[in-house]
């Protein structure tokens, strides 16, 4: 397979595959997570973690999945799930000990995560905090960047330890509530897992508790109203109330200000540059209390509630063993559905946030050494370059940086093909593992006719509204009351743009994928994996989005 | 049993299982007759036989009664309807099949419809055809039809005391599968299959089918579904409970002093006998 374009004045996209036999695998870019090129340092991160992780979870439930491999190509992010081969009978007994492991992680998936995952989790996350990057010692330094990198590693195969159960069993349970009603709609069993606290909507939640904080103060009500996002710091130093507020929101950081808005080391976190979260909170501000999220997530729970209650009626005199499966099931999915959300805020943004500390603090040694010019392009190494710098100064790494900053602009202007390499020949195997890993990234969608788009129906409802295309969450101003958010994908921290649009639409993801999920604990229908949302829909069309039907239609 | 009794119970349009009167066949029918005969002694679970010309004020009152046994809450316990014919479930001929039985019938006035609907089966094409068939007269009184609590079962189970197929095999055979067990007498799914030994009753053979659909007790009726993917090849029945029907089966055998074909179902460990009778093909091999 060849990347093709009709288009005359497209970039090309050329493939020079580092290990030949690359080319018969099946590549797919994961655009979800990464839309946009990676610069060196943040390419070898993923390469490490996602293909050594996801192997390390793999094997633990014996999947009957060779791996994923990873490639970054033009500054891409590609992946390849590597099915196992085997002979029929070694496949079989492979999917019997998948089977059986996959059931024992099921029926402790709560005891996994809090007592066994979590606490390993925070032991690393600790190990970072406790460490005065600033005070240490250049060779403490290094050891320190050697030593990050290999709990990072760590962390990420406990990730996959986690996560391959958690969708798994949100996408089994799917699978049996299918199974059940077979009249049931394809949202419909993700009713009962909705509205359980989770990190990610306690994060919007507290931040609307600061939202209301400000208003109680006229004097830091009116810096809100009058200021910018960037502004309002500054503002409230100035004022008593204000450096109270400023204490609060301090405090709000402390504990959920580890995370970017976007799932990339280049991205600084809020405890960095708060500007996106004041941005949000000015948003907030201006909103009565029937907009809280807290609004949305209660009606969310009592429509859980209702779900759970109606289908235990359906159910009421079949076989106990299906009554008990069904009780079981839907614990460990609703489990899953809750750590779907709190694993991205330990580990995914946690991570993420302490790598880029720690380099940064590098990538601050080489400015000092005059190797680098701004601490920053230390992402523009590979942790190999930076490793020798460290240890060895002189080298001066500036125009290494300044070809790499030229190709990543050159990247940026191209489209990277959905797929390289090879197609399949057979269809993916109908295995546990193949099923979730579809619902997550979603699956290519046929186009829809003029003016329409189809995506997976990700949450219900219908909604009309205006699109506001938005690229990163420091746009989240733009999005008003009523607007519907349409975007290449919504990271975590996008989350308290929910709470204000009437939509979402995206170009990635499937109906297990972050922006599903969080669509559906705040009630607003979304469609996603639409592939072209951002491209065909331009800011400030009508839109309407039916999230059932996973349809978004151009009015 | 003195006269007057007798030519009571004979005017009697409802008789309960456990009445010693309705264990006779001729009255009640083959199959009212054979579970009458165990009522009192097996976990058969209640009801009463409709006999004669139907009487609907002795059906209702019957039905209260049914609704006050199980601990109804709205009076209107599910009940399934069955015939039992005179000739049914005799030595020679089974009958299995060939009239109606009608699951989860609710209230009196369903009770009274599925009634008159078993009786009319009676005289259905395909009934008379397998008469015919089997040499037997078209029937000459109103069909006795059996009315008993429908168990919510969790899994449910056919055993033969001998195996059919292979009578000197030394075998008890149990079929097995869950819900109730219409779809395992319907053939609609393959159930597990226990063999165990006459003597020892150790497990011979065992084999775990893929069993995807099953009939479960609904509001208005029973219904058949599918079962759910994670559970078809699960067993629908433990060893000790598939040891429990043979050694019943065997029992029962030894009573009664013929092969016997039981249904059985169970609702948690609690286990119900809803049918024994002579395994007919047997009895015509041995004539």
């Amino acid at each position: 397979m060849t990347p093709q374009s009709t288009d005359p004045t497209a970039v090309p996209f050329p493939v020079t595959w580092a290990d030949p036999a690359d080319e018969a695998l099946f590549w797919q870019h994961d655009a979800m997570h990464f839309p946009d090129p990676l610069a060196p340092m943040e390419a070898a991160m993923l390469e490490r973690t996602l293909g050594q992780g996801f192997g390390y979870g793999a094997r633990a439930y014996d999947a009957p999945l060779a791996g994923i491999e990873v490639r970054t190509i033009n500054g891409y992010h590609y992946q390849s799930l590597v099915p196992m081969t085997g002979t029929p009978d070694e496949m079989t007994a492979q999917g019997v000990l998948a089977e059986a492991a996959i059931r024992g992680a099921l029926a402790r998936l709560d005891e996994l995560w809090n007592e066994t995952v979590l606490p390993e989790v925070q032991e690393h996350l600790d190990f970072w905090d406790s460490f005065e990057l600033d005070a240490a010692p250049r060779a403490a330094l290094a050891a320190h960047v050697d030593e990050t990198w290999t709990r990072l590693l760590r962390v990420w195969e406990l990730h996959f330890v986690i996560v391959l159960p958690v969708y798994l069993a949100i996408s089994e349970f799917d699978e049996l509530y299918r199974g059940l009603f077979p009249d049931a709609g394809p949202l419909d069993s993700y009713r009962l897992l909705e509205g359980l606290p989770n990190m990610t909507v306690e994060v919007g939640q507290e931040l609307w508790q600061l939202s209301r904080t400000a208003i109680e103060s006229r004097a830091v009500f009116d810096v809100f109203m009058s200021r910018t996002a960037a502004e309002i710091p500054a503002a409230l130093k100035e004022m008593a109330d204000g450096r109270d507020f400023l204490a609060d929101l301090h405090d709000y950081f402390d504990r959920y200000g580890r995370r970017a808005d976007k799932w990339t080391i280049l991205a600084p976190s809020w405890t960095e540059d708060p500007t996106p979260a004041i941005e949000s909170l000015r948003d907030f501000v201006r909103r009565s209390e029937d907009d809280a999220p807290s609004v949305m997530t209660q009606a969310a729970a009592a429509g859980r509630e209702h779900a759970v209650a109606a289908a235990r009626e359906r159910l009421r005199d079949y076989p106990a063993q299906v009554v008990g499966q069904f009780e079981a099931m839907l614990a460990a999915a609703q489990s899953g559905n809750v750590i779907s959300e709190d694993h991205n805020f330990w580990i995914d943004t946690m991570s993420i946030h302490h790598l880029r500390a720690v380099l940064l603090e590098a990538g601050r040694r080489l400015v000092d050494d005059g190797a680098l010019t701004v601490a920053a392009e230390v992402f523009m190494l590979v942790p190999e370059e930076l490793r020798a710098a460290l240890a060895e100064p002189g080298e001066d790494l500036r125009p290494t940086v300044a070809a790499r900053v030229a190709a990543m602009a050159l990247q940026r202007t191209m489209a990277p093909p959905p797929v390289l390499g090879t197609m399949p020949a057979a269809p993916p195997p109908d295995d546990p593992f193949t099923r979730f890993t579809m619902k997550f990234n979603g699956v290519p969608q046929a186009p829809g006719d003029d003016g329409e788009l189809t995506g997976s129906a990700g949450s219900s409802g219908i909604v009309r509204g205006t699109a506001r295309i938005i690229r990163s969450i420091s746009e989240a101003g733009r999005i008003q009351a009523g607007d519907i958010l349409v975007a290449e994908t919504t990271a975590p921290p996008w989350t308290p743009l929910f709470a204000t649009a009437a939509a979402v639409v995206t170009d990635t993801g499937g109906v297990l994928s972050h922006c599903a999920v969080v669509a559906r604990e705040y009630g607003i229908p979304a469609v996603v994996g639409t592939a072209v949302a951002t491209t065909v829909i331009a800011d400030g069309m009508t839109i309407e989005v039916d999230g059932d039907a996973g349809i978004v239609r151009i009015v | 049993m003195n006269t007057t009794v007798q030519t009571l119970s004979q005017q009697q349009p409802v008789l309960w299982l456990e009445d010693p009167a309705a264990a006779s066949a001729p009255r009640t029918g083959g199959k009212a007759a054979a579970l009458a005969a165990l009522a009192n002694r097996l976990p058969v679970p209640p009801g009463f036989v409709v006999v004669g010309a139907v009487d609907p004020i002795a059906v209702e009152l019957a039905y209260a009664e049914l609704a006050d046994r199980a601990g109804s809450a709205d009076g209107e316990p599910l009940v399934a309807v069955r015939s039992s014919a005179a000739d049914e479930d005799g030595l020679q001929s089974s009958f299995a099949g060939q009239h109606e039985t009608i699951l989860g019938v609710s209230g009196i006035a369903e009770l009274l419809a599925a009634i008159a609907e078993c009786r009319a089966s009676a005289h259905s094409e395909r009934a008379l055809h397998y008469r015919r068939a089997n040499g037997l007269a078209p029937p000459r009184a109103p069909l006795p039809v059996l009315v008993q609590l429908l168990v919510p079962a969790d899994a449910a189970a056919v055993v033969f005391s001998v195996n059919p197929v292979t009578p000197r095999s030394g075998e008890v055979l149990v079929n097995a599968a869950f819900g109730l067990g219409e779809s395992i007498v319907g053939g609609t799914v393959t159930p597990d299959e226990w063999a165990l030994a006459r003597g020892s009753l150790a497990v011979a053979r065992r084999t775990i089918a893929d069993k995807r659909r099953m009939t479960v007790r609904a509001p208005g009726g029973s219904r058949e579904v599918d079962v759910p993917a994670p559970l078809r090849r699960l067993p629908s029945l433990s060893d000790e409970q598939a040891r429990a029907a043979a050694a019943l089966a065997l029992r029962l055998e030894n009573d009664l002093g013929f092969p016997v074909d039981l249904e059985l179902a169970w609702t948690g460990d609690d286990l119900h006998l809803l049918q024994c009778r002579p395994i007919t093909t047997l009895a015509q091999e041995a004539a």
